[in-house]
């Protein structure tokens, strides 16, 4: 076989080299995560929370068999490390399909600026967009009561979660007062804390070992046998 | 030669994606080492494409590869292209969007690489010996 060969062959390759690199690029570009979210850690919360069922506090399916319920504060950094490390597949493989609720009771035991982000966040339930609000907050969580959650911080929350006008009024510190309160009659005093039971019943506090998703599935799987 | 090489580094990375499917519907942790975090880098939006997981699309394209070695060199050679390409970019998803490792993916994209470069070595060399398994 002479160069000419060698050399057509070697162009071919090229050729389906570039193809596949150019072919991946289009997939990955149209097809693959975090697109709209450019220079900001994590991705827009729309890319995971899009077209779930949200109402309130709630997110999932009414009708789903199993909820579990999170304690959080906004200023905490392990709620944080929830929300981006476990949240995600939680929400992939149960909540998207039907099989999971989520419900998010938040306290603001940290500092003022939790007690401000709580009653926000309230407020962004009451358009229904309160789990968008919470994935940007922990996204842009500052340092511990530094007074990072001003109005125009909040407020850029609020509008990037396509919320137009937040009111965090008498009905949102009314809906922080609920959580509190369910949080003193269970005796949580720390969060993230967690109930998990099948809806509408009993549900019963739940400690993962640690904050990863494999701590989380197989209560879930048992519960949804159960 | 060239074609058994490939052969077994498409069985190595069939193993490795066959295991981090298994996993990923298993719901449990993979086993990681020490400096690695497999289970972020799993649990992030990046391990699945369009619904699918990442490590069944490994499974699909080492089985293709494999498949491919009875067929024409120049497939061979496009597929390990479409695989590098690919584990480039999870590769960069990893370092860059994840902020995390996993040994798995490590190994599986130095799998492609080498399954890139044996393959259009096979390719070149091929039209000389006239041999679809050799």
């Amino acid at each position: 076989m002479g160069t000419m060969t060698r050399t057509s062959m070697l162009t071919r390759l090229g050729l389906l080299a570039a193809l596949a690199v150019v072919a991946v690029f289009a997939v990955v570009a149209l097809a693959g995560p975090g697109k709209s979210e450019p220079a900001r850690s994590g991705a827009a919360p729309d890319s995971l929370l899009g077209g779930i069922p949200q109402s309130g506090i709630t997110l999932g399916s009414p009708d789903a068999p199993v909820t579990l319920v999170e304690f959080a504060d906004l200023q905490c950094p392990f709620c944080a490390q929830y929300e981006r490390d476990v949240l995600p597949d939680i929400v992939r493989r149960y909540v998207r399909t039907g099989k999971l609720r989520l419900e998010l009771r938040l306290l603001r035991f940290l500092g003022p600026d939790s007690d401000r982000l709580a009653r926000a966040a309230a407020g962004a339930g009451a358009h229904d967009r309160m789990w968008q609000f919470v994935a940007l907050a922990y996204q842009r969580q500052g340092r511990e009561n530094s007074g990072y959650a001003t109005q125009d911080f909040i407020e850029g929350l609020a509008a990037d979660a396509g919320i137009r006008s937040l009111d965090a009024g008498t009905a949102a510190e009314r809906q922080v007062r609920r959580a509190e309160q369910a949080a003193r009659t269970l005796g949580i005093d720390s969060t993230p804390s967690f109930l998990i039971g099948r809806t509408g019943g009993r549900l019963s506090t739940f400690q993962p070992g640690e904050l990863t998703p494999g701590a989380f599935v197989p209560r879930i799987e048992k519960e949804l046998q159960g | 030669m060239r074609t058994t090489a490939i052969a077994g580094l498409a069985l190595l990375g069939l193993a490795i994606s066959a295991y981090l499917t298994w996993v990923h519907y298993a719901g449990i942790e993979p086993v990681c080492t020490g400096i690695s975090d497999c289970e972020r880098v799993q649990g992030s939006e990046y391990a699945e494409l369009v619904g699918i997981p990442v490590a069944l699309l490994g499974v699909a394209g080492y089985a293709a590869l494999l498949g491919s070695l009875w067929v024409r060199v120049e497939l061979t050679a496009l597929l390990s292209y479409f695989a590098l390409a690919f584990s480039a970019y999870l590769t960069w998803a990893e370092l860059f969007r994840i902020d995390a490792i996993c040994q798995w993916c490590v190994v599986s994209a130095l799998t492609t690489l080498a399954i890139a470069v044996l393959a259009t070595l096979r390719a070149l060399g091929a039209p000389l010996h006239h041999r679809p398994l050799s």
